[in-house]
């Protein structure tokens, strides 16, 4: 267990939960102006049964009575007695252990808390495998700017991803197999596997070298994202807002995955248990958010997910 | 002339080529997010280049702490 970590072993289904703890007012101890009465500071919650693990989204708005509002998207106060809300139970049944991250309010006023990672280094460990540049956009509002990768700013289909992941993405490299055509921001550059931005305003295709310089960073790319999957160097991200996107689909894309390293697996898609990740198998993970809107969030979510399917493939 | 200074020589101007700048102040430590022009692509399009110019492969693993131009230095340097 982590330095502020607290574990409960409780039988399940619970007719109540209530995480009680000695509480103040921080204004009336000289800690500042807030009024409120705090108790803990809930940093994560971990139920773990038979190895299976759940790990609720404190963003949730029906966390439960006796919680504050989510703060800086990672943490939420505690009155001292905060009764938990249904979305913070799973529907098991049976012996289960709760581990609380949880840090008092005399040590957090000290500013002593075990405080998560921030989300740029949190999210530099991740990448984007498809099936567009919405990750890219979670990873550039958090500042989080690693080396580009093959899919950060592409956009590809399942069947595309599978089949270059099954002939290690051959011919990618190849200079006439590459074409340029208009984006609405930018023009793009069309691969077999892949359309990638260029983040150029003016046709690149004016430049009379330009499918020499593309297929050589895409051999670079390519060579990167290979590295990348077989020593498992990056927890890689799947979006998905293909209608019958499943468990089928995603344990098909992880097994793909395994041929070529060990590297972990994090889909994701739009549901209604959004900040919420699930193991579906060893290294495959699936999270969901509330929505999908390219470019705009709804980035707590997404940062949610990614602590917690780190969380979990490091438990 | 230096190996030293023919790498710079040689970064420098296909840094100006590839970010259509002049790039006066460009110096060793000049970090890579101020170079204007230099995005994430265009870096690794860099990258690229300078592989096939000195026919090599850079350890893939060398990209995650380019900061400064000092770091593609030593990279054409270990690869010489």
């Amino acid at each position: 267990m982590g330095p502020h970590e607290v574990l409960f072993r409780c039988h399940l289904p619970l007719n109540r939960l209530v995480l009680c703890s000695a509480a103040a007012r921080p204004a009336q101890l000289g800690l500042g102006p807030d009024q409120r009465l705090l108790g803990v500071q809930v940093l994560g919650l971990v139920w773990e049964q038979d190895g299976n693990s759940f790990i609720p989204g404190l963003h949730q708005p029906d966390c439960g009575q006796g919680f504050h509002d989510l703060e800086q998207g990672q943490f939420r106060w505690t009155d001292g007695r905060a009764t938990f809300g249904p979305g913070l139970v799973p529907s098991w049944q049976g012996e289960a252990r709760l581990r609380i991250q949880a840090v008092p309010l005399l040590r957090a006023a000290l500013a002593v808390p075990a405080m998560p990672a921030p989300a740029a280094d949190l999210l530099r460990g991740f990448e984007s495998l498809g099936e567009d540049c919405e990750f890219g956009f979670v990873q550039k509002h958090y500042d989080a700017t690693p080396p580009l990768g093959l899919f950060r700013w592409a956009s590809t289909d399942l069947a595309r991803l599978l089949e270059g992941l099954g002939n290690g993405f051959a011919g990618i490299a190849e200079p006439e197999s590459l074409a340029i055509s208009a984006g609405e921001t930018d023009w793009r550059l069309q691969t077999r596997y892949a359309r990638l931005h260029t983040f150029h305003a003016q046709d690149p295709a004016a430049d009379p070298d330009w499918r020499h310089r593309n297929a050589l960073l895409l051999g670079l790319l390519r060579r990167k994202l290979m590295r990348e999957l077989a020593e498992a160097t990056r927890f890689f991200v799947f979006k998905s807002a293909t209608e019958g996107f499943g468990p089928g689909e995603m344990r098909g894309l992880h097994a793909a995955m395994a041929r070529l390293g060990p590297a972990p697996l994090l889909c994701v898609t739009q549901g209604p248990a959004a900040g919420q990740v699930e193991r579906i198998a060893p290294g495959l993970y699936h999270g969901q958010v509330s929505r999908f809107v390219l470019g705009a969030g709804p980035y707590e979510e997404w940062l949610a997910l990614c602590r917690k399917a780190r969380a979990l493939h490091d438990a | 002339m230096t190996p030293e200074a023919q790498d710079f020589g040689q970064l420098a101007s296909l840094l100006r080529r590839l970010c259509e700048q002049p790039l006066p102040d460009l110096a060793p430590d000049t970090p890579l997010v101020e170079i204007d022009g230099l995005d994430s692509i265009r870096l690794l399009e860099a990258v690229a280049l300078l592989e096939e110019a000195l026919g090599v492969e850079f350890p893939t693993q060398a990209l995650d702490g380019l900061e400064t131009v000092a770091d593609l230095l030593r990279l054409m340097a270990a690869a010489r």
